[in-house]
């Protein structure tokens, strides 16, 4: 039988623990320095909080590279693996990816860092028109009606 | 809140969105004013702009990519759907771009073109004008080029690159009065390439420099090329490549003690003895994965016809099936002669209106034949076609009297006749007493023209 596996606490910022294999952890850069430099049993990351941290376990845990016997992994667990990132982005809302987006940059996690940028960049295509993105991403514009109408006419010839 | 992320996680955001739309950013706030021009990924896709021609559309990308400001623009993707001149890579592109570009990826270009500026200097082959300092990878996806030439420019464009990825690539050479038009070469100087993965050329690719930075080869183009190949992969750790089974040996030679996962593609058979040899030569070897081809299905048909002169190799055993399929007609194309030579086989599957076949053996082993091709053009096909069992042919009524005279299919049994025009009945009766054992025939009307 293979050792057992070595097992790490996670520390949120509010203090919720979550316990993780090691392999969930080496998922990201920033945890898999973290585990090495110091062999501590429990990590503290200060800069992410329960709710967030949670999500990014889920999505450390699902992702994990199950190493199979000639280390080829089937096209349809990828298809599966797609399916899944979609349903995860699908049933978040808009705030909680800004603090994801966040939280995989600290962490190093490039996968899940471009699957939430994608899905920001998907809500900025899907509108037709920047009022609608301002909407949609909550931004409160800070021009006057002539700055608006000076970039306006700046970019007019793309929009002809 | 979105103004909570800092511009360098903005513009990973932006990464994923096309430049119009990005555009439409810059009226959001004064935040997001020059935030697009700062952008170090740039998609370009014709299917944003719906509504523009295909002039416009390059127009809008050359004066956006001018306003682009990033101090490395990291990958530049271009989409294109619909075409009716060539893109060309010198006047599309401001001169910032070949500076700092170090990814350039074009996708579903039917014509690309890369000129030979300054003009009214004479020609001088494959030197370009122009010259992506940076470039580190060079992508093309379903891109065409007019000429060889174009081609070869392209990539003696970048002199540094390290990745080369290509997918459906094609060149037509120049109408010819020759009948052969002349070999296409393709010419690939590139010193300093770490990744080569190439799927789908026409052309004969010539690599002119050694490459001994070379990690990863996959090769996907047909056996007929790949002998030339075996100098440059002396140094890669992974290599797929497809060989006939009579090079292995080469290749045993040739591979390097560094490689760790090979993908063979045998046209043929390879003997125990040939594996164990090969093994021998490559004590890091981790993974192989072995396949073997005894059928040969080509598609699209070859514009090339020293692909299929080079069938003769693939003779360890013969192929006892053939299936070539050709794409709608490319623009330019000629008619080039392809001639196939394969006396063991046994089903034969031609759907190619337009090539020009000459069967150099006759096949007595020939059982089912499908044969979608102009038979004007095929003197000899019926002749070799003589011992089928099922045969699916089209036929011109002139035809069919004329070439089947001296010819009798003692075994066809059954027969699916496509006639291109109308047909007389009393030609099929004479037709007919060419097929002394016949138990069931389709008759079928060929409607399309196929010139």
């Amino acid at each position: 039988m293979e050792n057992e596996k070595k097992m790490i606490t996670l520390k949120s910022s509010d203090d919720v623990t979550f316990e993780v294999e090691e392999a969930v952890v080496l998922e990201s850069q920033f945890l898999s320095h973290l585990v090495q430099d110091c062999p501590a049993p429990e990590h503290k990351i200060k800069e992410v909080t329960g709710k967030i941290l949670s999500k990014v376990v889920e999505y450390c845990e699902k992702h994990v590279v199950v190493v199979v016997d000639g280390g080829d992994s089937s096209s349809s667990s990828g298809d599966d693996l797609k399916k899944w990132d979609d349903k995860f982005i699908k049933e978040m809302d808009l705030s909680t990816v800004y603090d994801l987006i966040a939280a995989a940059n600290y962490l190093n996690i490039q996968a899940l860092l471009d699957l939430m940028c994608q899905r920001v960049a998907d809500v900025i295509t899907a509108c037709k028109d920047h009022k609608e993105i301002r909407e949609t991403l909550g931004i409160v514009s800070d021009y006057t009606a002539e700055e608006e109408a000076e970039v306006l006419k700046e970019n007019e010839w793309a929009f002809d | 809140m979105i103004s909570n992320i800092p511009d360098d996680l903005l513009f990973g955001i932006l990464s994923f969105v096309p430049v119009r739309e990005a555009m439409n950013t810059s009226l959001l706030s004064k935040r997001w004013e020059s935030l697009w021009k700062m952008m170090p990924v740039l998609k370009y896709s014709e299917k944003s702009f719906p509504d523009m021609t295909f002039q416009e559309f390059v127009e809008f990308f050359r004066r956006s990519l001018q306003l682009n400001e990033a101090p490395v623009l990291e990958t530049l993707t271009i989409k294109i759907k619909q075409q009716q001149v060539p893109l060309k890579i010198q006047s599309c592109l401001p001169g910032t771009v070949f500076q700092k570009l170090v990814v350039l990826k074009l996708h579903t270009i039917r014509y690309l073109e890369i000129d030979d500026s300054p003009p009214g200097r004479h020609f001088s082959a494959g030197k370009p004008s122009v010259c992506f300092q940076s470039l580190k990878g060079l992508h093309l996806t379903h891109v065409g080029f007019r000429e060889e030439q174009s081609f070869c420019r392209l990539i003696s464009a970048c002199p540094v690159v390290e990745d080369l990825f290509f997918n459906t690539v094609r060149t037509c050479a120049p109408k010819t009065i020759f009948r052969r038009p002349p070999q296409k070469r393709l010419e690939i100087n590139t010193p300093y390439l770490k990744y080569l993965k190439i799927k789908n050329i026409t052309g004969r690719l010539i690599f002119t420099t050694d490459m001994p930075n070379l990690v990863e080869a996959t090769l996907k183009v047909d056996p007929s090329q790949t002998n030339d190949f075996l100098r440059i992969v002396t140094s890669v750790e992974f290599l797929s490549i497809h060989l006939y089974a009579n090079e292995v040996l080469l290749l045993a030679d040739k591979i390097s003690q560094r490689l760790f996962h090979l993908e063979l593609c045998i046209y043929g058979k390879i003997s125990r003895n040939l594996l164990l040899h090969l093994l021998k030569h490559s004590p890091k070897l981790r993974v192989l994965k072995l396949q073997e081809i005894h059928h040969l299905s080509i598609e699209p048909a070859p514009a090339d016809p020293y692909q299929l002169y080079h069938l003769r190799k693939f003779n360890d055993p013969p192929p006892s099936r053939v299936s070539i399929t050709s794409e709608p007609a490319y623009y330019g194309s000629d008619e080039p002669r392809l001639e196939i030579s394969t006396p063991c086989l046994k089903y034969l599957k031609i759907f190619d209106r337009l090539g020009y076949y000459n069967f150099l053996e006759d096949m007595p082993k020939l059982v089912e034949a499908d044969v979608s091709v102009d038979v004007s053009k095929n003197e000899k096909l019926l002749t070799v076609l003589s011992s089928v069992e099922h045969l699916v042919i089209c036929l011109y009524p002139s035809m069919v009297l004329d070439v089947t005279d001296s010819l009798i299919f003692n075994r066809l049994l059954h027969l699916k006749l496509d006639v291109c025009n109308s047909f007389r009945s009393n030609a099929l009766l004479s037709l007919l007493k060419h097929f002394p054992n016949l138990q069931s025939l389709k008759l079928g009307r060929e409607t399309t023209s196929w010139i």
